[in-house]
């Protein structure tokens, strides 16, 4: 085991140029470029950084302009369901009057049309009474019958005042004429002469006609007067009360609807 | 059977003795340099590396993590000295399987002169970072009774530095040869790869144990130093700066 010391000198003088050597072309080309990537990955990470907080304020502009889309949306929503709203209640109210409306006329139309049933009812009504009180008169009207109607006529004659009396009998000389349904025997037109000329206190001449389609009664005529006692009078008169009645029941049962 | 390369003499001419130690050694720094320029010459800065930069930089980086460790502070005015002490002793010893390769190591003259360089490299670091009074004046600590000591400290451990490296290499080419004797076939391949885990180990603790010194010695500026550019070099310089 020897030391050579011109070795040892050598081996120190490799050694220190080995040391300058590897320092300059490994040890600084190599801690240069691992620097540098370094460098790069914090410039990229940089960089990443800048683009995530230009990501980040881009994103926020985004939420905030959709945040006002947004917001702008609901108020146009809001504004058209208000607009919505309001044409819908302008078409319910419009739609409400022109029911209304209708209904009115509907309404109206109804009553009128129940009404005029009403009435054609009424007069059918009473038609068909009268006519049934008109054909059972008739049925047991005869020369008796009217012999005994003449006693009306006459107690209306003689419940005439003077002057009335004094009217008819100047009318009584231009001609009388009787009217009946059947045809007066002889004693009968006698006793009318005879009653005439009585009450009247003139001679007259009195024309006898029996007119099978007439009213039953007697019908006494003169030239401006006309004297007459009908069942058809009656019949007429209770014709016109019953319609009466029947209309003004109609008119409370129209108000009851009306009302309902 | 030679037992140091220095024993093999190629040229001589006067004081001046070429001898396989030295022709080894410049083989292994020429091929160090030479493999470092080629890799060098065209390095990547983007994540795209080839396989020999990425092998330099795993190399660079793991050198500086254990100085960092050790040192416990920057690495960079240690990296060119420590690196180059493990990447030596390590492509010497690796190389040592190579038939007719006499490693440099198994030399005590180199590794004398390596352990001369950490020697001389410790003060001068601790001097460059503290300062010759700070520096020196730990020699008289804790008492100046102590110098001798401290002295002969020194001194054993280059000498223990150099023996270590020496005998580890030369033991083991001088057994892998004996058993190459004794037993020719399959013994000594396992031998070979014993050496060059061995001869990684031994790059391995001397660099550390380089790293260990150097740290020692400016480890004091630490805690004796109020102001970190109180010393004389104004500070850690970068290895890239002139």
């Amino acid at each position: 085991m020897q030391i050579d010391w011109f070795t040892v000198a050598a081996q120190i003088v490799n050694f220190l140029l080995l040391v300058w050597l590897l320092k300059r072309f490994l040890y600084r080309p190599v801690l240069d470029a691992m620097a540098a990537r370094q460098q790069n990955i914090a410039a990229a990470l940089e960089a990443a950084q800048a683009k995530t907080q230009q990501a980040e304020v881009a994103a926020q502009a985004c939420r905030e302009r959709q945040a006002a889309l947004e917001a702008q949306r609901e108020a146009w929503l809001a504004e058209a369901r208000q607009d919505v709203a309001a044409r819908r209640e302008e078409w319910l109210s419009a739609a409400r009057r022109e029911v209304e409306i209708q209904r009115a006329d509907w309404l109206a139309t109804w009553r009128r049309e129940q009404a005029e049933g009403q009435r054609a009812l009424q007069r059918e009504a009473v038609r068909r009474l009268t006519e049934a009180l008109r054909h059972a008169l008739r049925e047991l009207a005869d020369a008796d019958l009217e012999r005994r109607m003449l006693e009306p006529l006459l107690t209306r004659l003689r419940a005439l005042d003077a002057s009335e009396r004094a009217a008819l009998a100047q009318a009584a000389l231009g001609g009388c004429t009787v009217t009946t349904a059947f045809p007066l025997d002889t004693a009968l037109q006698q006793d009318w002469r005879a009653v005439l000329h009585s009450l009247l206190g003139i001679e007259t001449s009195l024309d006898f006609h029996h007119d099978p389609n007439a009213a039953c009664g007697i019908i006494l005529e003169m030239p401006g007067h006309r004297l007459a006692w009908t069942l058809d009078s009656y019949l007429d008169g209770f014709g016109e009360a019953l319609a009466q009645v029947l209309n003004a029941q109609a008119a409370i049962v129209a108000n009851d609807h009306a009302r309902s | 059977m030679t037992i140091s390369p220095d024993q093999t003499v190629w040229f001589e001419f006067g004081f001046i003795r070429i001898s396989a130690t030295l022709l080894f050694t410049w083989l292994v720094m020429a091929l160090l340099v030479l493999l470092a320029r080629w890799i060098t010459r065209r390095l990547a800065t983007d994540a795209t590396l080839s396989p020999w930069q990425n092998l330099l930089e795993v190399l660079v980086e793991g050198i500086q993590g254990q100085i960092r460790d050790i040192a416990r502070r920057d690495f960079v005015p240690y990296l060119p000295f420590v690196g180059t002490l493990f990447v030596f002793i390590a492509t010497c010893n690796l190389l040592a399987i190579v038939p007719g390769f006499e490693p440099p190591t198994g030399s005590l003259s180199t590794t004398t002169a390596l352990a001369l360089c950490v020697l001389v490299a410790v003060p001068l670091f601790g001097i460059r970072r503290r300062g010759w009074r700070a520096y020196l004046k730990d020699y008289l600590e804790p008492t100046p009774i102590m110098l001798p000591l401290n002295l002969i400290g020194e001194l054993a451990r280059t000498l223990a530095l150099a023996v270590r490296l020496y005998g580890n290499v030369m033991s083991g080419a001088v057994v892998g040869a004996i058993l190459l004797i004794i037993t020719p076939l399959f013994f000594p391949v396992l031998m070979h790869a014993l050496e060059l885990l061995t001869g990684i180990i031994q790059a391995y603790i001397f660099a550390v144990l380089a790293t260990v010194y150097l740290a020692a010695a400016t480890a004091a500026h630490e805690t004796s130093s109020r102001t970190p550019d109180s010393s004389p070099s104004g500070g850690e310089r970068k290895i890239n700066e002139p």
